[in-house]
């Protein structure tokens, strides 16, 4: 097929369910409900046989997966769904301190035992990854002709990993950096010098901005 | 006329088969290591939804062109039906009703294919070929058993037989779709927990998956069950609005289910617990839909909804034993996988709860079913066939749904894990006193205000059982009462709870918003949690409807002209009968004057009509005035033409508008959990497609404004005779046909108009 008609059909893909709309309405307005609802059936016959048509031209692809193939067929290990479980336990507590469902000293005796459990997790999912970062410098190595580059960062245990938090609810956002007004101050909770938010007192780094806590 | 139309509507139907089977293969294919195939088998799904809907619209086209070849038109169609009819006819019948579930399925399908596109590659060829087996189950009962092109052996006949007088009102178009949209709605979760099992990915992403398909099925079920409701309580003129019919429960019994996954999956997500339960919820809750279109055709156990008895029965058990068969092997097979290491640590926790709930929801379900079935397992197993009557459903479900009631309002009460002795008081502080509050004031001014608190009821059985329910039964309605306060303050108390807590984090923050500020952001932020609680919400209305029941009165009588009967406060006059007449029917109305409390509240008049295509089966014309305190609701039966003398039945039916208050709040509020919240980058895609559905919406509904300007109604109550079928359009309907489209294809256009200007900034 010419590249221009092909071009053209491209681009006037995304407006054919109008476009089949517009014939319709225009043969009910003129020649009645009858032949609307064939010139409708000639659209969807139309789209059966070019969806088919699609489909048995793509039986003979082999071309490779995208990145983002290949990572949506990725699934993720049980430690990370652990993980994901428990942060999603931390924010529910969190939630559920600030409107006064537990009591301050469940709170932290559920809330310790769960930062443990995640900082465990964390830890083997970042040692987990060490050996395919190493090889990754490696190839990057000799990509780059041998340039040094700095050893692979370990992460910290309270940081969140990226995407963490895109599966579970925002219904805990109200939790926020709140304290229950019915729980006393707990001492020894650094303050961030950037954004003035409270944080827990084992965090190295501030919840919110992330900035280094002193 | 199209000479070829019912061999051509067979061969689609063939070609559905033909397309699901080889989408199918494909599809496995593309899951067994060939994942670039999965491009292939999208494609074969969108055409295999195609050629559904292609069949839909010729048999659409049949109807529309009084194709009387065609058996399923004649059967349910005539010359003088509106068009509107025409396409109710659709699902008026088996045949028809079958090409309808395939057609939902074929949209329910195809907005699964785009909704997952490029996400979930590893389970998309199982959902896929799930999908596609249902459709061939579905093409496989239309060409053997129940097709819709089956042509009639004596040929076209002059005019049709018509729909059934009593489908021929404006709940035929709402209710059956509605119901459908529910069951069929439970494919989805279904495709997605077989494609989980098959490909071991029992991680949290599937169950995360199919929340919204699962939430938007249920709400479905809620409304087209409500629309039954209402339809059986304005239609069928036997004062209630649920009987117990076996169609009625098959209808309701995935609601259980899929009510219950709900509020489980919650666990599933938060806790990685409760794997094995959901799997088989989900299962089981789409076996309920087969079961209940089994139920509906198969003629198995008699039922006013029943289509007429054919030999499709065998298919559907072919096909349930089929899906047991398939689901209980995969569960068995992941059961190590599926198990669970968490474990409910406290009883006074939302998990726990949530459990109870579950277990009171399926219980509710197996009795329901059980009891339905009761004739033919009372038939194997005593050689009897012994039927249960509402009053026996009544009496059981009562109690049960009450404590389903409870710990409805209880369960939002606990913590997940764990809830400390001092929060569980001040939980349970207000709400309970907001239920003391009510019980006082219903046990000292219930009498007054025409709602007892102690309601007396028959003893249904002899014995200590009997004496139980017969008590329980006579102080439920002030329990029903006190629990709807209950409910009601703790759904405040979660918003309040809420609400104050946002406040305390903005103060801090320097930035104190407004508490309706605060509320509005704080459902935005959960729309789950706090759409759920104006579910709840809906629900205790209902509940409050449900328990009018109780007081109600039913009278029968006997009137000549003039006479008066008094029915609670109303008084009632019998002014005489009349007569009319239209093109359909015979009318038969009885007017009866209303007073209550010395205030007279006009005329009602009830009537009978008799159509002239089914004059052995009139129709009964409710007349009600409805109130939220109460309706009065008048049936006349017998009319005597030489006398006039009329047999009446007078029921006030208390409280039944806050049940259809309640299913309204329930809408809202599921709407407000199932509101999206997607990731910036799917907003673009997702943004068109509904743009573009919704501006496809709006030139479909210009067309139908523009083709249809009398509109489908119910009867000829306002005298007027309806229409008859109407010569198709000519250029003197052009100017309101054509307003209409250029107003709704105007908006619909500008509506893909900024929201491709907002895609590209």
């Amino acid at each position: 097929m010419p590249v221009r008609v092909n071009d053209l059909l491209l681009r006037a893909r995304p407006f054919t369910p109008l476009l089949l709309a517009a014939a319709v309405i225009g043969a009910a307005l003129t020649r009645g409900l009858g032949l609307s609802l064939l010139v409708l059936a000639g659209g969807m016959l139309l789209y059966a046989i070019g969806s088919l048509w699609a489909s048995v031209q793509s039986l003979g692809d082999d071309a490779a997966l995208s990145l983002d193939e290949a990572l949506a067929l990725a699934a993720p290990s049980a430690e990370e769904e652990k993980k994901r479980s428990v942060l999603r336990a931390l924010k529910d507590l969190e939630y559920e301190r600030n409107v006064g469902k537990i009591g301050e000293a469940d709170y932290l005796e559920l809330s310790t035992r769960y930062r443990e459990e995640a900082r465990r997790l964390l830890r083997e999912l970042n040692d987990a990854e060490l050996p395919a970062r190493a090889r990754v410098e490696k190839l990057l190595a000799r990509r780059l002709g041998g340039a040094a580059r700095p050893p692979p960062r370990q992460a910290p245990p309270e940081s969140e990993p990226e995407g963490a938090d895109t599966e579970l609810d925002s219904d805990t956002e109200t939790a926020g950096d709140t304290e229950s007004e019915r729980a006393p101050e707990a001492s020894g909770k650094p303050t961030c010098t950037e954004c003035d938010t409270e944080n827990d007192p084992d965090a190295r780094f501030c919840k919110k901005c992330g900035e280094a806590l002193g | 006329m199209w000479q070829t139309l019912p061999e051509l509507g067979t061969g689609i139907i063939y070609a559905v088969l033909v397309a699901a089977a080889y989408t199918f293969a494909v599809a496995i294919a593309a899951g067994r290591g060939r994942p670039r195939l999965l491009d292939a088998a999208r494609f074969g799904g969108y055409a295999t939804c195609a050629l559904i809907g292609l069949g839909t619209v010729l048999l659409a086209y049949a109807f529309i062109t009084h194709d009387f070849r065609i058996r399923y038109v004649a059967r349910y169609s005539d010359r003088s039906m509106p068009t509107a009819y025409l396409f109710a006819s659709l699902w008026g019948g088996q045949d028809g009703s079958l090409l309808w579930w395939a057609a939902l399925l074929a949209g329910y399908t195809s907005a699964c294919l785009r909704w997952m596109k490029g996400r979930y590659r590893q389970l998309q060829p199982y959902v896929i070929a799930t999908l596609m087996s249902i459709v061939a189950f579905f093409a496989v009962l239309m060409l053997f058993a129940a097709n819709p092109f089956s042509t009639s052996m004596a040929g076209a006949s002059l005019d049709g037989e018509g729909l059934n007088p009593l489908l021929q009102n404006y709940w035929m178009a709402i209710h059956p779709p509605a119901l459908y949209l529910g069951f069929v709605g439970c494919a989805v979760p279904f495709s997605f927990a077989i494609a989980a099992l098959v490909t071991g990915r029992l991680d949290n992403d599937w169950v995360i998956a199919v929340r919204k398909w699962m939430l938007f099925a249920w709400l479905f079920l809620s409304i087209g069950n409500a629309l039954g409701m209402i339809w059986a309580y304005e239609e069928l003129g036997w004062g209630g609005y649920w009987a117990w019919d076996p169609v009625e429960n098959a209808a309701c019994l995935p609601w259980f289910t899929a009510s219950a996954y709900v509020h489980s999956t919650m666990i599933q997500e938060r806790r990685n617990m409760l794997k094995v339960w959901n799997v088989v919820l989900i299962c089981v809750t789409f076996l309920l839909t087969i079961f209940g279109t089994f139920l509906t055709r198969s003629g198995l156990i008699a039922s006013v909804h029943s289509f007429a008895q054919s030999n499709i029965g065998i298919f559907f058990v072919y096909y349930m034993g089929f899906v047991i068969a398939v689901a209980a092997g995969l569960i068995a097979w992941r059961w190590r996988e599926l198990r669970s290491e968490g474990r409910i640590e406290a009883v006074a926790s939302r998990e726990a709860a949530f459990v109870l709930n579950n277990w009171v929801l399926v219980g509710i379900m197996t009795f329901v079913t059980v009891a339905t079935l009761w004739p033919k397992i009372s038939e194997w197993l005593y050689k009897e066939s012994v039927t249960v009557g509402p009053p026996f459903f009544n009496r059981w479900i009562a109690p049960a749904g009450v404590l389903l009631f409870l710990l409805m309002g209880v369960a939002p009460l606990f913590g997940w894990r764990k809830t400390s002795e001092a929060s569980l008081k001040r939980a349970f502080a207000w709400p309970l006193g907001a239920a003391a509050v009510m019980l006082v004031l219903h046990l000292a001014l219930g009498s007054r205000l025409g709602y007892p608190a102690w309601v007396h009821t028959d003893q249904f059985y002899p014995g200590v059982v009997g004496t139980i329910l017969q008590k329980l039964g006579s102080i439920l309605p002030m329990v029903v009462i006190a629990l709807a306060a209950f409910n009601t303050a703790v759904i405040v108390q979660e918003f309040a709870r809420g609400v104050a807590a946002r406040q305390r984090s903005s103060d801090k923050a320097g930035d104190r918003e407004s508490w309706y500020a605060s509320l509005i952001r704080l459902v935005d932020k959960s729309r789950r949690r706090y759409g759920g609680y104006i579910v709840h919400f809906g629900i205790v209305l209902m509940f409050i409807g449900f328990t009018g029941k109780a007081w109600s009165i039913d009278k029968e009588a006997t009137m000549a002209p003039g006479d008066q009967v008094g029915l609670g406060d109303y008084t009632l006059t019998y002014k005489g009968s009349r007569m009319e007449v239209d093109v359909n029917k015979r009318m038969v109305f009885a007017d009866v004057e209303v007073t209550r409390g010395g205030r007279s509240l006009g005329v009602m008049s009830p009537a009978k009509f008799i159509y002239k295509r089914s004059a052995e089966m009139p129709t009964t014309e409710v007349a009600m005035h409805r109130s939220f305190r109460d309706d009065l609701y008048l049936v006349v039966g017998m009319v005597s033409p030489e006398s006039k003398k009329a047999s009446f039945q007078l029921h006030v039916n208390p409280l039944v508008s806050w049940i259809w208050l309640g299913v309204v709040v329930l809408i809202f509020g599921s709407t407000v959990s199932l509101w999206p919240e997607m990731a910036l980058r799917e907003m673009g895609a997702w943004g068109y497609v509904r743009t573009a559905a919704a501006g496809l919406s709006a030139i479909a509904f210009a067309v139908w404004l523009g083709m249809s300007p009398s509109t489908a109604y119910a009867s000829a109550r306002e005298g007027r005779p309806p229409p008859t079928h109407r010569a198709p359009p000519t250029w003197g309907d052009l100017p309101l046909g054509g307003a209409g489209a250029a107003l709704f294809g105007g908006m619909g256009l500008a509506a893909v108009a900024i929201r491709r200007r907002r895609a590209e900034r």
